[in-house]
């Protein structure tokens, strides 16, 4: 059973292939990429339909004792219910990546896959590792590949953002590894032995004194709360998310800022209990400043990257808002009340924070892949700059209606994952306190602003060039005005439409990326286009108005085949995971059950469990 | 059969996933009748439900939705009284709009699109009617904010209808977020999400969460109903299509508040604080709404806050715990404001998308309108509450509630206990009575302008397809005859449909429910009430078609007003904004007038802006909510980078130059710092040394 060394280690051997292939071979190199994360992806699929989601615990362990035996450190790999799901989001979410970088990377297209797969093995990692050695190395070589995505396939300010990302995630790193070290002493203060092994240190953790678990706590939620990014040490991430190419957004909202939310449930509250209760408060209120800052600021922003990044900034606070109302609603010991009780009462908030980890990365993933549609083809992300250009809703409808899903996910419409999430996570927090989620609440209403404001903007184009285009007429009634052009009705076109399609199929596989011919039938042949016409030659005002189509219409083709591929599974699992929550949920309950154990029950078991470690 | 019920559910449901899925693939003619089809089916499965013998105890369908550890939310259909009477109005009132579109949106480019929402609509309506816990109602109220959201901004190139879509889904979700909290109350005090569960709890009766449930719950009635002071987004939403205005706000989505106020009234009737605010806001909203309709202009907005004012009515009711009567208005109006709204958009069809009332005038003499005349008069004559129509006995029975004259009334235990007195709910029901007034005056200004009169319009209007007639024919049958279903003995049997409901959400056996007496119906009450109505059709007579100059013509100095009262026509690509302020321009044009002149139009523009509420949430919402995120976005959060990042980084730079001149290359520098090291390491030494 090495399945998760497997799937850790599979891109690294994916990128040592790739960095023998010659330098000319793109399209090999892309195979080689795309096979290796699919073959990735269809393990973490085994792995997640294997586990058992109540066995309390670790599976799929994998135990080597003496790795290093002079500072206790082992090789130790192992999922439980939070950390299984991460591995099946990063292994879904690498495959659309590596399809979404297929045609926007040209340049340097090798050492773009080594970097992508080398930050695949560091992301794995991290989710697997159990060894606080083991896990620091993962957290630190995530962070070099992303640096060199940002910093070399970015956009005008990449250097900037990518010294400032790495800088800042260095700062909060070290932090942890003094953080660690202390523990690694303050575990053999206790017990005279050396490991650097979690499990075993968690089993002791509750005896550690109050003040150390203070200020470790505090070490650790630095890293983990840069890495979130929890307000105020969130102004890397709209830089590096604007900077960064579309895939490594992708990865760095989907995947990488749950690295942060994954430490808070790994170490901060099964480590520090004590400090968890006393510091909750705090993270509460960072965490609702995070929601409303991110939501108010998300609305005025003029780019579109930077808008959803900031719509991360919110979204993420409601994970953090929800594991610590969690954390706080464990301070039941003193009015007696048993685990059951506890558990029924605040489980809601932890499934809410860890269903948002998941939820969000399809959600913001999606939305970074929308925006990156567009800058494929206008090579801009100003929103006042595209709503200028076209009508974006009638050239390519397809993605005008997957667009729409991802954003009322965002903005939290149920039947879709994103509303799951938030409501767990705000009904525990309206079980600490009402005003907290009342507060929070005004970031849905300020989300139904910012999303429908971009999507208006984006999608539905200019209102104003109307009054050039037809000029007549509220309400769409060529009654009687219609001219004989009229007649060019879609049925006509329906047919050759489905040859079209075909055709752009197939010249979206088969042909060169930046071979325009396969852009321009496409955009001919939809049913949208015939549509556009009908509807301007209904207005009998001919094409006066239609400049901008006949300017930008070769330039607007709906989704080609990887963008298809991209955002519809997305949008798709976003959906399923609205409809059917009890998917991901099913899997929370026995790590929520050991959390609360320990909060609970910690003073009492950490004595018996210090005389069964002594021995 | 009440398993049917999910029939209802699923057949619009398949129709909107067929023309998102294949619509493209389908002819116009195919995807529309997959719409009308599941619409129309949908309804045959609500009257099969509707003749089930005995009502199921708990829901029907369940489905596990949510499974948060042990705390879990079931998905489950609600077949009662209750759920099949909205859905009996949904499914016949929508199939006949959709019906009337295919006519209407014949010309439209989007025809399928148009068709795809409104089948989601009608998905998201319904799934809010029968489900049968607070979580899934939910689901479908952000559903159906959603679908008004498309069909408001439906017409995209516009600028007036992309704003008012916009407007409408804010206000909307202030609703949601409302019941969302609603329910989070609910959840804390009563641990269940079901209607069953929470609202027969007996904790309702301790503490007062209740108060603040009924609070929350009451945001989101009040944003969705369009209630005072969530109400400025519905005129605005009549730049949708007008079957669309027809179907959403007015028949069915508006009401969706009343109906969560009569479906949670084990809370509302409980809550001391609701006896008080949902009277008054709905007194205030019907009369605000009223006032507003006497002065505009436009065809359809006077349809727009006509609603506003008869929702407020329905809330009156519905706040003094007549649920029934509230339930029986909703009922009648469904009838009356579709019909007149759908009559509205023959005309405005017949025109060619005119909607000004100044420029129609006469129409009842053309061939092509005729119908639409008769029509929209049986739909004023109804919502006028003129004896046979629909809009009389509810009307009556709302009036009929509050003790008009002062006579003995019997206050709930809430009323009570809130300090209310019958004076209180004389005075709201003058108010209702003064509306009544209001509300016949303006419904026949608007008659009178539209058909009556020397015409105004330009060009000939069109003859209306068959497949438009026809379901105004049918809606006019309802809204004549339709207040006499509830005619079997006299008001009783509305009681005894909504009996199984009553009894299951009765807490302990008792419930605050109130159902429409005869008794309360008495000779005096039935005068006040008939007589408001025929002396506002009177008065409106004598303004517009005895004394036609009085009405709006500012200018007694041209005796035929119409001509020069208009002289340039607002141009249709202008936003609604912008139609106003010409609006006033025009108004303002004649000079050398009176203060009398200025004070009358100051007034009138007062309410034509629906007073002023737009221009106030601007200022107190809008613009400085626009000025802090800005200030926030390019000062705040470029402070924290500077503060953190650059900060630091230039205060470690300055660090290393303080450090930097340590180190200077002498020798002798370096040999005087190890001096001092081994003098302090000895100093220390020796202290510590002497000291133990």
């Amino acid at each position: 059973m090495f399945l998760l060394s497997t799937m850790t280690y599979l891109p690294l051997l994916g990128a040592l292939l790739i960095m023998l292939l010659p330098k000319k071979s793109d399209n090999l190199i892309r195979w080689v990429a795309l096979l290796t994360t699919l073959v990735v992806f269809g393990l973490s699929i085994y792995t997640i339909l294997g586990f058992n989601q109540d066995s309390k615990g670790y599976q799929y362990e994998e135990y080597y004792k003496d790795w290093i035996p002079s500072i206790g450190s082992g090789y130790h790999m192992g999922v439980d219910g939070v950390s299984v799901l991460m591995v099946l989001l990063n292994g879904f979410l690498f495959v659309l990546a590596i399809i979404a970088s297929w045609k926007p990377i040209q340049t340097r297209v090798r050492e773009y896959y080594v970097s992508m797969l080398l930050l695949y093995v560091g992301l794995m990692g991290v989710f697997c590792a159990l060894d606080f050695f083991l896990f620091y190395i993962f957290w630190e070589l995530v962070l070099i590949p992303m640096a060199l995505l940002i910093g070399i396939w970015g956009g005008p300010r990449r250097v900037y953002a990518a010294v400032k990302f790495f800088l800042y995630t260095l700062v909060g790193s070290l932090l942890m590894l003094l953080a660690i070290i202390a523990l690694y002493f303050q575990y053999y203060d206790l017990t005279k032995t050396n490991t650097l092994d979690i499990p075993t240190i968690t089993k002791i953790a509750p005896q550690f004194s109050e003040t150390f678990q203070f200020w470790a706590f505090l070490a650790f939620a630095l890293a983990f709360a840069i890495k979130v990014p929890l307000w105020p040490f969130h102004t890397w991430l709209p830089d590096a998310h604007t900077e960064a190419p579309t895939a490594g957004s992708v990865i760095l909202a989907g995947n990488m800022l749950k690295m942060g939310c994954y430490g808070f449930i790994r170490f901060n509250l099964p480590l520090f209990p004590d400090a968890s209760k006393t510091l909750a408060p705090l993270m509460i209120g960072l965490a609702v400043i995070a929601i409303i800052y991110g939501a108010l600021v998300a609305i005025v922003q003029p780019d579109m990257k930077r808008l959803v990044a900031y719509t991360s900034v919110s979204h993420m606070g409601f994970v953090i808002l929800g594991l610590f109302s969690f954390a706080y609603g464990l301070r039941g010991k003193a009015s007696g009340q048993t685990t059951d009780v506890l558990l029924r009462d605040n489980s809601a908030a932890f499934d809410g924070a860890v269903f948002t980890m998941f939820s969000h990365g399809l959600l913001t993933g999606g939305l970074f892949l929308c925006v990156g549609v567009i800058y494929d083809r206008l090579h801009t992300r100003d929103i006042k700059t595209i709503q200028d250009t076209t009508r974006v809703a009638n050239r390519m409808p397809a993605y005008a209606a997957i667009y729409m899903l991802y954003t009322m996910g965002s903005l939290g419409l149920p039947m879709i994952s994103g509303f799951v999430g938030e409501f767990l996570a705000m009904q525990g927090a309206f079980r600490v306190n009402g005003w907290i989620a009342f507060g929070t609440s005004f970031a849905i209403i300020l989300a139904a602003i910012y999303m429908l404001w971009l999507y208006q903007r984006v999608i539905w184009g200019k209102p104003a060039d109307y009054e050039l285009a037809t000029g007549h007429d509220d309400h769409g009634h060529g009654h009687g005005h219609a001219t004989p052009a009229a007649q060019v009705t879609p049925a006509p076109t329906q047919a050759s439409s489905k040859k079209a399609d075909l055709k752009w199929l197939y010249q979206s596989i088969v042909l060169e990326p930046e071979d325009n011919d396969s852009s321009a039938a496409a955009s001919h042949g939809t049913p949208a286009e015939s549509h556009t016409d009908s509807h301007d030659n209904d207005h009998g005002h001919g094409h006066g108005g239609d400049k901008d189509l006949k300017e930008n219409g070769a330039k607007f083709p709906d989704l080609n085949l990887g963008e298809w591929l991209t955002l519809y599974p997305m949008g798709i699992a976003a959906v399923v995971l609205g409809v059917f929550p009890g998917l991901v949920l099913n899997f929370l309950h026995k790590p929520a059950e050991q959390i609360t154990a320990i909060f609970v029950n910690h003073a009492d078991l950490a004595a018996t469990l210090l005389q069964q470690v002594g021995k | 059969m009440p398993e049917a019920i999910g029939l209802v559910l699923l057949l619009p449901f398949l129709g909107f996933l067929i023309n998102v899925f294949f619509g493209f693939q389908l002819s116009k003619r195919a995807s529309a009748s997959v719409a009308c089809a599941a619409v129309g089916l949908a309804f045959i499965a609500a009257l099969v439900a509707a003749l089930t013998p005995r009502w199921p105890e708990g829901a029907v369908l369940k489905y596990d939705w949510t499974v948060a550890g042990p705390w879990r939310i079931s998905f489950g259909l609600l077949a009662d009284p209750l759920s099949v009477y909205m859905s009996l109005i949904i499914t016949g009132v929508g199939f006949l709009i959709h019906l009337y579109s295919l006519g209407y949106m014949d010309h439209e480019p989007d025809y399928r699109r148009y068709f795809t929402y409104m089948n989601l609509f009608v998905t998201a309506m319904l799934l809010l009617v029968t489900s049968d816990n607070f979580v899934t109602l939910l689901v479908g109220w952000a559903g159906v904010g959603l679908s008004s959201f498309l069909l408001i901004g439906f017409y995209i190139h516009k600028p007036s209808a992309v704003n008012a879509a916009r407007k409408a889904i804010v206000m909307n979700t202030i609703g949601d977020v409302g019941l969302l909290l609603g329910i989070f109350v609910i959840i804390a005090n009563t641990g269940a999400v079901t209607f069953v569960g929470a609202l027969t709890s007996e904790t309702i009766s301790q503490g007062d969460w209740r108060n603040w449930a009924a609070l929350f719950l009451f945001i989101a009635c009040a944003a969705k109903s369009a209630q005072i002071p969530l109400h400025t987004w519905l005129p605005d939403a009549m730049e949708g299509p007008t079957p669309v205005s027809a179907l959403i706000h007015a028949a069915t989505m508006v009401t969706a508040g009343v109906y969560l106020v009569v479906r949670a009234h084990p809370i509302f009737g409980a809550s001391e604080w609701a006896a008080w605010f949902i009277p008054i806001i709905g007194a205030a909203t019907a009369f605000y709404a009223a006032t507003c309709a006497l002065v505009q202009t436009d065809l359809k907005r006077v349809l727009a806050y006509s609603t506003i004012s008869q929702l407020g009515y329905m809330f009156m009711a519905a706040g003094i715990a007549a649920y029934e009567a509230s339930m029986f208005h909703l009922l009648t109006h469904a009838f009356f404001k579709a019909l007149l709204f759908l009559a509205a958009g023959l005309v405005i069809h017949s025109l060619a998308g005119e909607q000004d009332m100044r420029k129609m005038g006469g129409l009842r003499k053309n061939g092509a309108t005729r119908f639409a005349a008769t029509v929209f008069l049986i739909g004023a004559l109804a919502i006028s509450g003129i004896p046979i129509f629909s809009g009389f006995f509810s009307k009556e029975a709302i009036l009929g509630s509050f003790p008009l004259l002062g006579e003995a009334h019997t206050l709930t235990a809430a009323q009570q206990a809130a300090g209310i007195t019958p004076l209180f709910l004389t005075i709201i029901g003058w108010v209702g009575v003064v509306t009544a007034l209001l509300t016949s005056f303006y419904m026949f200004r608007a008659y009178f302008l539209t058909f009556e009169g020397s015409p105004r319009f330009e060009g000939h209007p069109h003859a209306n397809p068959p497949n438009m007639i026809v379901p105004v024919g049918i809606l006019a049958v309802l809204a004549t005859f339709g207040g006499l279903v509830a005619f079997e003995g006299i008001w009783n049997s509305l009681e005894r449909w909504f009996a199984p409901t009553i009894e299951r959400f009765s807490v302990k056996g008792k419930t605050t429910w109130r159902s429409i007496e005869v008794g309360q119906l008495d000779l005096i009450g039935l005068v006040i009430g008939i007589g408001a109505g025929v002396v506002g059709i009177g008065l409106a007579y004598v303004v517009f078609m005895r004394r036609p100059k009085v009405t709006l013509a500012p200018s007694p100095a041209e005796p035929d007003y119409v001509p020069n009262y208009f002289p340039r026509a607002p141009k249709k690509e202008q936003s609604r904004l912008a139609q106003e302020r010409n609006y006033i321009e025009i108004t303002k044009a004649p000079t050398g007038l009176g203060i009398g002149h200025y004070l009358k139009l100051g007034f009138t523009n007062f309410l034509l802006y629906g007073w002023g509420f737009d221009l106030l949430y601007n200022l107190l919402f809008v613009w400085p909510g626009k000025g802090i995120a800005n200030l926030i976005a390019r000062w705040f959060d470029h402070e924290i980078e500077q503060a953190v990042d650059v900060g630091v980084g230039e205060n470690a730079c300055e660090v290393s130059q303080i450090v930097r001149y340590t180190e200077t290359g002498y020798v002798r520098n370096y040999a005087l710092g190890i001096l001092v090291g081994a003098v302090a390491i000895l100093f220390y030494v020796t202290v510590v040394g002497l000291a133990r």
